[in-house]
């Protein structure tokens, strides 16, 4: 499915919320909402719809069912938009990534962009999709993890600490995930464990709460906590970090469901060699 | 619709890399356990584009239809592609 999608068609993700209404661009998207607030279109250059799905759970299915009707029905718009295409020959695969800098290098200002997943666990295994989202750290943020000059021990300030919130909740729909407003407690401190050949290695420790309301709604209000450890490797050298790893473990509360949670945060400097 | 867990070309580090020092590998151990797996990343091999105007620019050049994933509401900031 995901060759058929790279090579037939011009993939595109947008946050409806911040579509222009004044470019044309903006405004062919904003067109297709006409039809439907959110879901997937197979839509030709000039606009006519081809094909359109929008997922609905069931409620009287289990996740299971739901997930599988979901990636049916997925994979029944793609045939169904390459059908309505007619004749498209395959085009190679064009290569790109539209976040760059998430959990690799510096971000242009400086910054880091640490990359997240999080996850559900049920028996402490792995329950449901994982959520992925980023922790934004600007550049004054970024220093904060690097050890400061003649110390061994620091706390990272309390802004950059609380970026981590969205490690807090397994969800992938924002509405249900804490941001660092929501953060009641955000402690995050550091400890170099030490150095040698030009590295110093960084022992970090944690610990977050959040309390959250679903669209600033008391009637559903949703509480995280969270805690771990991170490993950072710093170059002496270039003064600047190689890489960061945390693992985190937690407890996510929505209403009255309370589900254990997991999350790895991590970035390296130098992207793998492909 | 989020729930699209198929799609997107986030490249993500690997916690089996840089297992070099001591404390980061026992670290990348634990992490292993609880970061999902490849499967669930599938969809980031997907070329996605993030600007209206690229992705338009692309299919009008190569007369190639768009697939086009639109989520949010409620005045979220993010992407489709991570959370909105």
């Amino acid at each position: 499915m995901v060759k058929a999608v790279a090579t037939h068609f011009v993939p595109v993700a947008l946050n409806t919320d911040r579509l222009s209404a004044d470019t044309d661009a903006g405004k062919f998207f904003r067109g297709l909402m006409k039809e439907w607030p959110q879901g997937l279109w197979v839509v030709t250059p000039e606009g006519k719809t081809l094909a359109f799905h929008y997922h609905q759970p069931d409620a009287k299915k289990n996740y299971d069912q739901n997930q599988k009707k979901w990636l049916d029905d997925t994979r029944a718009l793609l045939a169904d938009g390459l059908k309505e295409a007619g004749d498209l020959k395959p085009r190679a695969a064009r290569v790109g990534n539209p976040f760059p800098d998430r959990g690799f290098g510096p971000t242009s200002d400086g910054g880091a962009r640490l990359a997240v997943s999080v996850i559900g666990l049920r028996h402490d295994r792995q329950e449901g999709p994982p959520a992925v989202d980023s922790v934004g750290l600007t550049k004054a943020e970024w220093a904060a993890f690097a050890p400061p000059e003649k110390q061994t021990e620091w706390t990272v300030p309390e802004a950059a600490a609380r970026k981590f919130a969205v490690a807090l909740a397994p969800l992938t729909d924002s509405i249900f995930v804490p941001q660092a407003k929501d953060v009641t407690e955000a402690k995050l401190t550091a400890k170099v464990v030490r150095t040698e050949a030009g590295q110093t290695v960084i022992h970090f420790a944690g610990e977050w709460k959040a309390k959250h309301l679903r669209d600033g709604d008391p009637k559903f209000p949703i509480a995280a906590t969270s805690s771990g450890e991170g490993v950072g490797v710093y170059d002496t050298a270039k003064k600047e970090m190689v890489n960061l790893l945390f693992v985190l473990k937690g407890k996510y509360t929505n209403g009255t469901a309370t589900v254990p949670t997991a999350a790895v945060v991590e970035w390296e400097r130098d992207r793998p060699k492909e | 619709m989020r729930r699209l867990l198929l799609l997107s070309a986030l490249a993500v580090p690997s916690v089996a890399a840089s297992a070099e020092v001591p404390e980061r590998a026992a670290l990348v151990r634990k992490a292993y356990i609880v970061r999902p797996n490849a499967t669930d990343f599938v969809w980031q091999q997907i070329p996605w584009h993030v600007t209206p105007e690229a992705a338009l620019k692309e299919a009008k050049a190569e007369n190639r239809p768009l697939l086009v994933w639109l989520a949010g509401g409620r005045d979220r900031d993010g992407s489709p592609l991570e959370r909105c």
